[in-house]
């Protein structure tokens, strides 16, 4: 496979791929999508430009996000506007998106995907904290295992953080701090065409590395299932987990493959009538409220757990702290094991329940 | 309405003594009242009953009830009514909900408190439920105003008529030839006696004439789609091969149809024609020719000779006819009947029973029996292309004959003095007299063809020199004439001559130039003829040195035998090593012995050379027979033609195009030394690429090809059947071997008349109906179409009647009644026949033997009331058993014995009928029969049948000596009815027939609205009742349809545009393709007319922006609530 | 204490298995009184939403009954019904609902007998599972 380094920028990946935008938006696409920071926070949020004047607002790679930026890339892919649109997309958000895709909330046809290696993110807190004493903290987060720790407990179990469906993947692993990239499709191939850059390899500490991460993540996996497990080993365990949820729902609000435009449990079948929940109280003697907390996450899990790309946001904005995003993971890694199926893979691939037809 | 405070009115029903005591009503009652919403509860006797009803619109009027709940029995008996109800006093008939606590709690519940509880859940849940029901709207939408009918039995008929009569188009779908069904088999009818046919050929002549009935027979319907009012059906119509519009009914053709096969109608009885009419008075009066796939013989043909057709023809005596089949693909019948090795007879199935008809002798009795000069060419436009043909053998002939009869302008160059190529010098005259031959040629040169002798590529001609000339195609036929080599010492000495050379010069000139002792090399037919012609030509000895043993000899098994028989000698498992000459003549053949090794690439053993084992056999003359090449240096001389490693012409698979486009070639020159058959083969597949050429199709021949392909090896054949006689093979004669060995006068002399006539009965029509065109011929109005193809036909209709009826019950399924056994014990249909004065023995009552029989025993329940088989009483059988007994008293005066288990005689005039057969003198016995034995008591009843069996009055065990036994077979749903049941969405019973909606309720209604059933589908039933439901299943799809529209579904599915969020899934999963994606607002929407309510999109939908009305997630979320 | 007397909740569909519901009735062929029929159009109608309400609103048992693979009246409803519950059964699993608590059979129209068989097996064998986790506790 052809890798590219980007001349002069090759050991700051922070600045190579923020060259690659700036050219790719100078003349191959309308509009480039990736984070950045507003002039209000120094928590990146994706940005949507069309103009290389604003390129030192950029913060690519930044271990932080505060949300999936899925559901905000869908929003402008929704309908097709012949503009051609740069993304640059951690791997859990680009598998969300492939998702929307497959659920026709919107269309990729025009988008150049670009994928970076994900070491995961903080909580917006803890990277908040960091950034204010340390500049250089992202480049430094791509170098120094230390800071490696801080990670969100979801990204510490990821074993998805390269990607290989994208147009363009940005390798960082295992290439000393210079950002290695890697075309995957034949737009993302075109890119390079159209530029000056020069061939590189694909350094070969890369792998091993890949492979320590993941081992890594994959025992970290293991403990976290053996806590959890023990929390919903049976349902009325499971309300110790979720006893203080107060029905707020962000956690499907920051889920960014719950597309619904509105939740079936904002509707009338669980706005329930007096009447019902008296009569609830009169079955029981007596009922916690609101009802139909646990009824609501088992129907997301219901729902999602085929499609859950484990990006773990529903629990970075739980109010109540219950670890949703850790429940998700467990529940979904049976549910996507038994179908065998890959969420965020490729857009072709049936989503399982639509896949019911028996040959002959 | 006030959705927000509902006033419910709950009323418990006691359905008389079903649901009431089980279920404490009053109690249930009661407890009602205390349910939320709940402003009145009562219980009354009879909820169905009109005061019931009247309770309830009372309330609804009074209190203002705007919800009403019945707790009663299944919503699939009564809900309509109750909904009416609620119509009746206003309130929209979907605010009503049924608690089922009868089917579903009193009748399945065996403690009465258990029941009563249970009762009081399923209330709450419906009270629950109703709370939440909104009031739904219905569609009319205009109707089809046509019925399609599936099966044309008497019910199918009945139907039809009453539908069409009441001015609704009808189309009647009947898989068989003709319509009447079973009735059409019946000779009387119980209990009136009346000929079945009296009464219903009025019916299907009616049917025939009727202006608004369309009758589809021979036709079945594949797909039916579509819902109440709007139906569409596809209709497979059958190829008849004969056009119903013409055909005058006047049965020439099956007059002259040579195939005859055991006839289905008469139960197989009696025979038909492979094109027939079951029975004279057959609506529709058209014939149908019946095909199979093509013969095996037909198909193993090289040359794909329609074997089946001219073997037919010669057993008729029609020679002629014969002969003008095989000449559509065989120029030269005489020489084929004389030297083929008719692989058609290896796959002939005669060989299964005894041995393969002796097909080429037949063809070789045809072709001396009739005229070449009668055989009729087509009416064909002369064209201009000028054809090319180098060679006259048999690749050679065929091009040039066929390409002729498509009007081509041929020439034929032929390098030698005659024509005929290999058939003239390779085929020695006692296997091929030069007259046959010549005959033929002269024949195919007769229709225009140019013959240039002693002309060939190398002198006179040049493949360059012939297109110059304006030849439009070139076709080399130029065979294999080059001796093989040996490769062995002193090959060339004086007294070594190759075959191919001997033959020529011994057939050309027969100069006698054989030498005393003659040995010949090779084990092939040619090796054969060499050595049985030098035995001709003056040798006093020759042997044939073959290197393996007899087995794997690739000559001809009658070449061999015939040179045994004339003295030759044969040494095997020999190899030549060395001539041994003296002064350069040929003085012995020094050879070594072989032994068998392991096979080769052949197949075959190879021969391993036994070291030391070398001898010598003297002669002086030597014949190497061992191999031919093909002579290709002149043709190369101008024009470079891709050769093969075996030095054949390369040519193109499909089109037998050579590397230059314009030059064809086929026959032994394209695949070395082959059989005449392969030659003509080869010569067909040319013309059809030279025409294709000649025509710049070329690109369609491949696919030609490949479809034909695709056709071939169905195998789909007529059934051998069980009793063919053994008939030894017909035997041609020989002349003895004493004097042919001195003369060259042909050996064989072929078959006489009588035994050729007696070879060709043989034949088992593989193919049924052997297209040997006599029905063409015979059809004075043209009306026979044998390239006729299956039609697909589509109709819409308003309802569908489903009248499939019903197949008898499989006597052979118990053996202890010995049918299939003894040839006198009969199925009730096969003596319908027996008794039909259309049936094989014209209507009278007689054995196989053509005796009439003395002695007759009926038995009842075959295959019915048997827990073994079928558990149901089949209805008809007691009746029409003892319509038999009365008909064979009244036809022959036999005594008739009834085995009956009870007697089952219900109906008007049916008692009646039972006593006056008992007054007839016919003996009941009650007792299901044991067995039926040939084994008798008494030396007198030999030959006679005994029925064993208890009479359960008298407590006695009987053994009945009898001629004749007729088993009284049961009714079983017809063949094919699952199919038209899953079509038609409508389920079966667990025995096969078809669910009616209710038992007494509606018993010719289905659940499916507008499909009703009508006959023996539904169960079985006689005549009368048949009729009368048929009627009934018409009258109710008249109701349906008269009004002009039908009220759409309400409970469809809709989406809320406010929750979709447009991801489409709804549209994947629906199966109706009811749902449309709206681009503008980015959602989906349900098309209400195509909507059958199915409720896939509301459970896929994870946003519930879809749900289906009367099902929405909030009524069953309400319902559950209500349980849990 | 009494016997265990299990709740049981049983989605049917209108064609196949609330027919063959009635059959049973008609050719009084009694069953445990346990059971409660919701009756559907198709069982392909069956939301998630429903099975789980019952798990949790105290049902110890969920059956549900559908036509024969072939003989559904709307085609396939039955094979995208059996895709979801096979799904359900997974994801119930992970919180200790044992799977053979939620069942899924066809059951076609004429087989009244294979009805009350089904129904009399299914009771026995959740009594055999014990009560279900839900049962009287403050959970939903």
């Amino acid at each position: 496979m052809t890798a590219y380094v980007i001349k002069g920028n090759d050991k700051n990946p922070v600045q190579a791929v923020k060259e690659l935008f700036s050219k790719l938006l100078e003349n191959q696409v309308d509009y480039i999508f990736l984070p950045g920071k507003s002039p209000y926070s120094k928590l990146p949020m994706p940005m949507l430009i069309s103009d290389t004047a604003h390129m030192e607002n950029l913060e690519p790679l930044a271990p932080a996000a505060p949300f999936n930026s899925a559901k905000q890339a869908a929003s402008v892919l929704k309908s097709n506007t012949n503009k051609k649109i740069a993304f640059l997309l951690k791997p859990c958000e680009k598998r969300a998106l492939v998702e929307l895709v497959k659920l026709s909330q919107c269309s990729i046809e025009n988008a150049l995907i670009i994928t970076a290696d994900c070491l995961g993110r903080m909580e917006n807190s803890t990277y908040l904290g960091l950034i204010e004493d340390a500049p250089g903290l992202i480049e430094a987060f791509l170098q120094d295992k230390s800071f490696q720790d801080k990670i969100t407990s979801s990204c510490s179990v990821c074993t998805q953080f390269t990607d290989s469906g994208s147009d363009i993947h940005v390798n960082l692993i295992g290439c000393s701090g210079s950002a290695v990239f890697v075309p995957q499709t034949e737009n993302g191939e075109a890119v390079f065409k159209k530029f000056e850059c020069d061939r590189a390899d694909i350094p070969t500490a890369r792998e091993n590395e890949v492979e320590q991460i993941t081992k890594k993540h994959t025992e970290n996996m293991e403990t976290l299932s053996d806590n959890v497990l023990s929390k919903t080993k049976d349902v009325e365990k499971f309300q110790e987990l979720i006893a203080t949820c107060l029905n707020c729902y962000n956690c499907r609000t920051a889920c960014p493959v719950c597309y619904c435009k509105e939740c079936v449990f904002l509707t009338d079948i669980f706005n329930h009538m007096p009447e019902t929940l008296l009569n609830r109280a009169d079955k029981k003697g007596i009922i916690k409220l609101p009802t139909d907390t646990t009824m609501f996450h088992m129907t997301r899990l219901a729902h999602m757990s085929h499609a859950c790309v484990g990006c773990g946001h529903c629990s970075s904005v739980c109010p109540s702290n219950i670890p949703v995003a850790d429940i998700f993971k467990i529940v979904s890694k049976n549910t996507q094991d038994f179908f065998g199926y890959i969420p965020g893979e490729n857009t072709d691939e049936k989503i399982p329940y639509l896949n019911y037809k028996k040959e002959n | 309405m006030n959705v927000q405070n509902p006033k419910i009115g709950v009323y418990i029903c006691h359905c008389g003594m079903n649901i009431y005591p089980k279920v404490d009503v009053m109690k249930v009652a009661e407890y009602a009242k205390t349910l939320t919403h709940v402003s009145v509860a009562s219980e009354y006797k009879f909820m169905c009953s009109n005061p019931g009803q009247e309770l309830i619109i009372e309330d609804i009027k009074q209190r203002g009830l705007n919800r009403v709940v019945v707790a009663s029995c299944s919503p699939r008996m009564h809900e309509p009514t109750f909904r009416k109800a609620c119509e009746t006093a206003g309130l929209n008939r979907f605010y009503f909900q049924m608690a089922n606590i009868r089917e579903h709690s009193s009748w399945v519940t065996l403690d009465s408190d258990m029941a009563t509880q249970k009762a009081m859940e399923l209330v709450t849940a419906a009270v629950k439920r109703v709370s939440f029901h909104a009031p739904l709207y219905t569609k009319d939408v205009p109707v089809q105003k046509s019925v399609l009918i599936i099966g044309g039995g008497i019910a199918g008929m009945q139907s039809a008529l009453t539908a069409a009569d009441a001015g609704f188009k009808v189309h009647l779908v009947e898989r068989e030839t003709y319509i009447g069904g079973h009735m059409a088999k019946f000779d009387k009818t119980f209990p009136t006696l009346d000929c079945a046919a009296c009464i219903s050929t009025p019916k299907t002549v009616s049917i025939g004439q009727h202006q608004d009935i369309t009758l589809h027979s021979y036709s079945e319907v594949t797909e039916l789609s579509g819902f109440v009012g709007n139906y569409k059906a596809v209709i497979r119509k059958k190829p008849r091969y004969i056009n119903e519009d013409t055909c005058t009914g006047c049965g020439l053709c099956a007059e002259k149809c040579p195939v005859s096969v055991p006839d289905p109608f008469n139960e197989n009885l009696g025979n038909r024609k492979a094109v027939y009419r079951s029975f004279p008075q057959a609506v529709p009066l058209t014939f149908c020719i019946e095909k199979k796939d093509p013969a095996p013989c037909r198909i193993s043909c090289p040359a794909g000779t329609n074997v089946q057709g001219y073997v037919q023809m010669v057993k008729t005596g029609n020679y002629q006819q014969a002969l003008n089949i095989i000449m559509e693909r065989l120029p030269l019948p005489g020489v084929l009947g004389r030297v083929c090795p008719h692989p058609c007879e290896t796959d002939c199935r005669r060989s299964l029973t005894d041995s393969a008809v002796s097909i080429r002798d037949l063809k070789r009795f045809a072709a001396d029996n009739a005229k070449l000069e009668d055989v009729p060419l087509p009416k064909v436009e002369d064209r201009d292309e000028k054809i090319a043909v180098i060679g006259s053998g048999p690749a050679g002939l065929t091009v040039a004959y066929y390409l002729r009869r498509k009007g081509f302008k041929v020439s034929i160059f032929e390098s030698m003095e005659k024509p005929g190529g290999m058939l003239r010098t390779g085929i020695p005259d006692y296997r091929l007299p030069p007259a046959i031959l010549d005959a033929e040629i002269d024949h195919i040169l007769s229709t225009g063809i140019e013959m240039n002798t002693g002309v060939g590529l190398g002198n006179g001609i040049t493949l360059a020199g012939l297109k110059e000339q304006g030849f439009d195609a070139i076709f080399l036929g130029i065979g294999a004439h080059v001796p093989v080599k040996m490769n062995i010492e002193n090959e060339d000495a004086d007294g070594v001559i190759d075959a191919v050379p001997f033959l020529k010069e011994e057939n050309l000139e027969r100069p006698g130039s054989a030498k005393k002792r003659v040995v010949v090399v090779g084990g092939g037919n040619v090796a054969m003829d060499a050595a049985r012609v030098a035995i001709r030509s003056g040798a006093q000895s020759v042997s044939i040195v073959y290197r393996r043993t007899r087995n794997e000899m690739p000559a001809d098994h009658e070449e061999v035998e015939g040179a045994i028989e004339e003295g030759i000698e044969l040494i095997n498992l020999v190899g030549p090593k060395k001539v041994i000459t003296q002064d350069g003549k040929v003085i012995g053949l020094e050879c070594i012995k072989n032994e068998l090794g392991p096979a080769d690439d052949s197949g075959r053993r190879r021969p391993v050379p036994v070291e030391g084992s070398e001898f010598i056999i003297d002669c002086d003359m030597i014949i190497p027979a061992i191999g031919q090449r093909v002579e290709s240096s002149p043709v190369l001389e101008d024009t470079d033609v891709d050769l093969t490693a075996w030095g054949t012409f390369n040519v193109d698979q499909i089109t037998f195009q050579t590397s230059v486009p314009s030059v064809f070639a086929a026959g032994d020159a394209v695949t070395g030394p082959a059989t005449v058959v392969e030659a003509v083969a080869g010569g067909h597949r040319v013309v059809r690429a030279i025409e294709k050429y000649l025509n710049n199709e070329m690109e369609l021949l491949e696919d030609e090809i490949r479809q034909e392909n695709k056709m071939a090896g169905k195998n789909d054949f007529l059934p051998v059947p069980e009793d063919v006689p053994v008939v030894k093979r017909a035997k041609t004669s020989f002349m003895e071997p004493s004097e042919r060995k001195n003369c060259f006068d042909e050996v064989d002399l072929g078959l006489d008349e009588a035994s050729a006539q007696k070879d060709a009965e043989k034949c088992l029509n593989c193919g049924l109906c052997c297209e040997c065109m006599e029905c063409v011929n015979a059809c004075e109005v043209k009306a026979v179409d044998h390239e006729m193809e299956e039609e697909i036909i589509e109709v819409d209709a308003g309802a569908v009647i489903l009248s499939t009826g019903f197949k008898t019950f499989q006597a052979e399924k118990l053996f202890q009644y010995g049918y299939g056994i003894y040839p006198e014990v009969y199925t009730s249909l096969e003596f319908e026949r027996l008794n039909n004065a259309t049936g094989p023995t014209s209507g009278s009552i007689q054995m196989k033997n053509g005796k009439t029989p003395e002695r007759v025993a009926i038995v009842h329940c075959v295959g019915s009331r048997d827990s073994r088989n079928n558990k149901y009483c089949s209805r008809v059988c007691c009746m029409y058993s003892m319509k038999f007994a009365h008909l064979v008293r009244e036809k022959t005066g036999a005594e008739v014995w009834e085995y009956y288990i009870d007697m089952r005689s219900p109906g008007k005039l049916y008692e009646e009928f039972y006593d006056r057969v008992q007054e007839e003198g016919v003996h009941f016995v009650r007792g299901r029969v044991a067995e039926i034995t040939d084994i008798t008591d008494h030396p007198e009843d030999d030959g006679r049948l005994t029925v064993v069996a208890e009479n359960t009055l008298t407590m006695k065990t009987l053994r009945t000596p009898v001629d004749m036994v007729i088993l009284s077979v049961g009714l079983e749903a017809a063949e094919g009815s699952e199919d038209v049941g899953r079509m038609a969405g409508v389920s079966r019973d667990k025995d096969g027939w078809f669910n009616e909606l209710h038992a007494k309720l509606a018993p010719v209604s289905t659940p499916i609205s507008g499909i009703f059933l009508a006959g023996c589908c539904q169960g079985p039933k006689d005549i009368p009742d048949t009729v009368a439901q048929a009627s009934g299943a018409a009258g109710e799809a008249i109701s349906l349809l008269s009004k002009g529209t039908v009220s759409t579904k309400a409970e469809i599915s809709f989406i809320d545009p406010e929750l979709c969020a447009g991801c489409k899934t709804c549209i994947e999963v629906c199966a109706y393709s009811a749902i449309d994606f709206d681009g503008s607002r980015d959602v989906s929407v349900v098309n209400e007319t195509l909507c059958q309510g199915c409720g896939s999109c509301s459970s896929a939908c994870p946003a519930s922006a879809a749900g289906v009305k009367q099902f929405t997630d909030l009524q069953l979320m309400n319902e559950l609530e209500g349980f849990l | 204490m009494s016997e265990f007397s299990p709740k049981i909740i049983v989605f049917v569909c209108n064609w196949c298995t609330y027919t063959a519901a009635d059959l049973a009735g008609t050719s009084r062929l009694p069953y445990p009184p346990e059971v409660r029929l919701v009756r559907l159009m198709c069982t392909g109608m069956i939301d998630t939403k429903y099975i789980l309400k019952a798990f949790l609103d105290g049902a110890d048992g969920v059956f549900v009954g559908g036509c024969h693979p072939g003989d559904c009246h709307y085609i396939d409803g039955n094979l995208k019904a059996e895709k979801r519950i096979t799904g359900l059964q997974q994801m119930v699993k992970n919180f200790g609902i044992d799977e053979n608590r939620l069942k899924l059979e066809w059951i076609g129209a004429s087989e009244g007998p294979e009805f009350q068989k089904h129904m009399t097996d299914f009771v026995a064998q959740i009594k055999v599972l014990g009560p279900g986790q839900t049962k009287d506790r403050m959970i939903l």
